[in-house]
């Protein structure tokens, strides 16, 4: 019979090689990507065989590229902060008072991790084109975004008005102060978990592929030109590849982009996690 | 003077707040609201069977072979994932002071919210166009990558929240490791790896963006082998929204609504779950 302790051993090997394959199959599509954006072929495989630069002299001399990256950009940064801006006032709102129907309220606030991407996208495809009206591309990716990113800031911000210590406030009260001069001072405590919101939702901006991808190509109006403005990176990446095999620079110019899209995600939510954790060792 | 100035300002910016706060409420119904009101009423038991139809002309036709395409795929992201996740979960939670479960745990956080479309191009470069041909494995397997994260950072929770003396009387019985584990923890750990699966599940079910550039989307077949092209809901949402006939926007619909209400389900659950263990 196999000694227990062998068992042990040979588990806790198991578990540590469970653990690397992980690792590695989580990591294997970036690096992966990674190297055909330098690989020298038209059509790379695994592993590369050169080293190149002219992928991303291909992605950088496309006026469509850098305006997808240019987009991408402005787009994820405007509704990160608009979402904050919002959210900073909701979450005073809802974790400072009682009131019939607040969990509905909050179930829905946090429906937008629920709800598919293409979910969304579908509903607002009509809600912005039959119901707002609104034909210009900029503005519904700006108030797309905005809702898929609120929950993310709604939650962190939220999170820390909840965690504040109650009698900070009532001395504040007992200072004289109005009820808006204590908001601005709480503020000031709150103020690396607003960051971290702001990160969050800046990452998830960034990502979003489906529900963009449907907002900027529409079915009841033709586009104006080709490339409508406001093309975000994933989305340009969803709605090229489909021909992408057509054009012998067109595919690794997607890895470009998705290499640059990587590693703006990559700063990204790492800068979020380092917010996140200095939270958590203050308090 | 003074006095009233503060007065008046904190009137003001209680009632921005407030309205804020209202307004920020307003979307996210519209949403639900949206997809329900368009959608609830193409859903019949048909609807669910049957072949999408054609663009033009009569006759109801569903989506069968994306209901029956999103099954396949979501059950064989969630044997992946699952097997991977639950292990990873275990490791992160009951050996975390180790390096490699704090760069494990580092690495799953980031690629919770990372960009799936580049997984999508992983997936095709390695899966797709090797054979020459868009299939259901590769789909499964970029699925699989999305909600290995979420899965592992929930069953880590579920381990975690294992009170302490517990697992020091597991182990007081003598037994090795992975009895201990398995089968005394997993007991009292049981709801919260349910819930880590149902959030995979979920995650997978909605997930399109990977779907765009490995699986192709079928019409007239519902499984054809896992080498073959297969379709899934979100993907056929995706494409039929976009296409310009208006028989095909009422089937995107008519998905929408099943897909939130399948999701929708699972979230309820899960919560459900949860609660059974808190009281």
């Amino acid at each position: 019979m196999i000694s227990k302790r062998s068992v042990d051993i040979v588990s806790s090997y198991v578990v540590k090689i469970v653990l690397i394959i992980t690792i590695i199959f989580l990591f294997f599509p970036v690096i992966i990507s990674i190297t055909f954006a330098f690989d020298p072929r038209n059509f790379p495989t695994f592993p590369p065989i050169g080293f190149t630069l002219k992928w991303f002299e291909n992605f950088f001399r496309m006026r469509t590229f850098i305006e997808g990256l240019k987009w991408s950009l402005i787009i994820a940064v405007t509704a990160s902060g608009i979402s904050i801006c919002i959210a900073i006032p909701t979450s005073f709102a809802i974790t400072r008072n009682e009131f019939n129907g607040k969990n509905i309220l909050l179930a829905a606030f946090q429906s937008p991790l629920i709800v598919p991407g293409v979910v969304a996208g579908v509903a607002f495809l009509t809600f912005f084109r039959g119901f707002l009206n609104i034909y210009s591309a900029l503005t519904n990716l700006l108030i797309a975004h905005t809702i898929l990113t609120f929950p993310y800031t709604l939650r962190t911000i939220g999170a820390a008005i909840a965690g504040l210590d109650r009698t900070l406030e009532e001395a504040a009260y007992s200072l004289g102060m109005t009820r808006w001069e204590v908001i601005r001072t709480l503020l000031g405590y709150i103020r690396s978990s607003i960051l971290a919101g702001a990160f969050l939702a800046l990452g998830r901006a960034m990502g979003e592929t489906v529900a963009v991808a449907m907002v900027v190509g529409n079915t009841l109006t033709f586009p104006r030109s080709l490339f409508d403005i406001g093309y975000t990176i994933p989305s340009l990446i969803a709605n090229q590849f489909p021909t992408a095999e057509a054009y012998s620079y067109m595919m690794p110019a997607l890895y470009g982009g998705a290499l640059i899209l990587f590693i703006a995600g990559l700063i990204i939510n790492l800068a979020g996690l380092y917010w996140i954790r200095r939270v958590m060792v203050k308090s | 003077l003074r006095l009233n100035r503060r007065k008046i300002i904190d009137k003001i910016m209680l009632g921005i707040i407030s309205i804020l706060a209202i307004a920020s409420a307003i979307p996210i119904f519209a949403i639900l609201v949206n997809v329900y009101s368009e959608g609830a009423k193409y859903i019949t038991l048909n609807f669910l069977i049957d072949l999408p139809p054609p663009p033009i002309g009569d006759g109801g036709g569903g989506i069968g072979p994306a209901l029956v395409g999103s099954l396949i795929l979501v059950l064989l992201a969630l044997v992946i994932a699952g097997v991977i996740g639950f292990f990873t979960g275990l490791y992160l939670s009951e050996f975390s002071h180790t390096k490699l479960a704090q760069y494990a745990q580092m690495f799953l956080q980031i690629m919770v919210e990372f960009p799936t479309i580049i997984i999508g191009l992983f997936a095709y470069m390695v899966l797709v166009a090797p054979l020459k041909r868009f299939n259901a494995m590769a789909g499964a397997i970029a699925l699989s990558i999305v909600i290995i994260p979420y899965i592992a950072l929930n069953v880590r929770e579920a381990y975690k929240s294992i009170p302490y003396t517990l697992k020091e009387a597991a182990f007081s019985l003598g037994v090795s490791a992975p009895v201990a584990y398995l089968r005394i923890l997993l007991n009292a750990a049981r709801h919260g790896v349910l819930t880590a699966l149902l959030v995979g599940i979920a995650r997978a079910a909605g997930e399109t963006a990977p779907l765009l550039l490995t699986i192709l989307g079928t019409t007239f077949t519902y499984f054809g082998g896992l080498d073959q092209p297969i379709n899934a809901i979100p993907l056929l949402i995706y494409n039929f929204a976009l296409s310009p006939y208006e028989k095909w926007h009422q089937v995107a619909w008519g998905a929408a609504a099943v897909l939130l209400t399948i999701i929708l389900a699972i979230f309820v659950i899960s919560r459900l779950i949860v609660r059974e263990v808190k009281t």
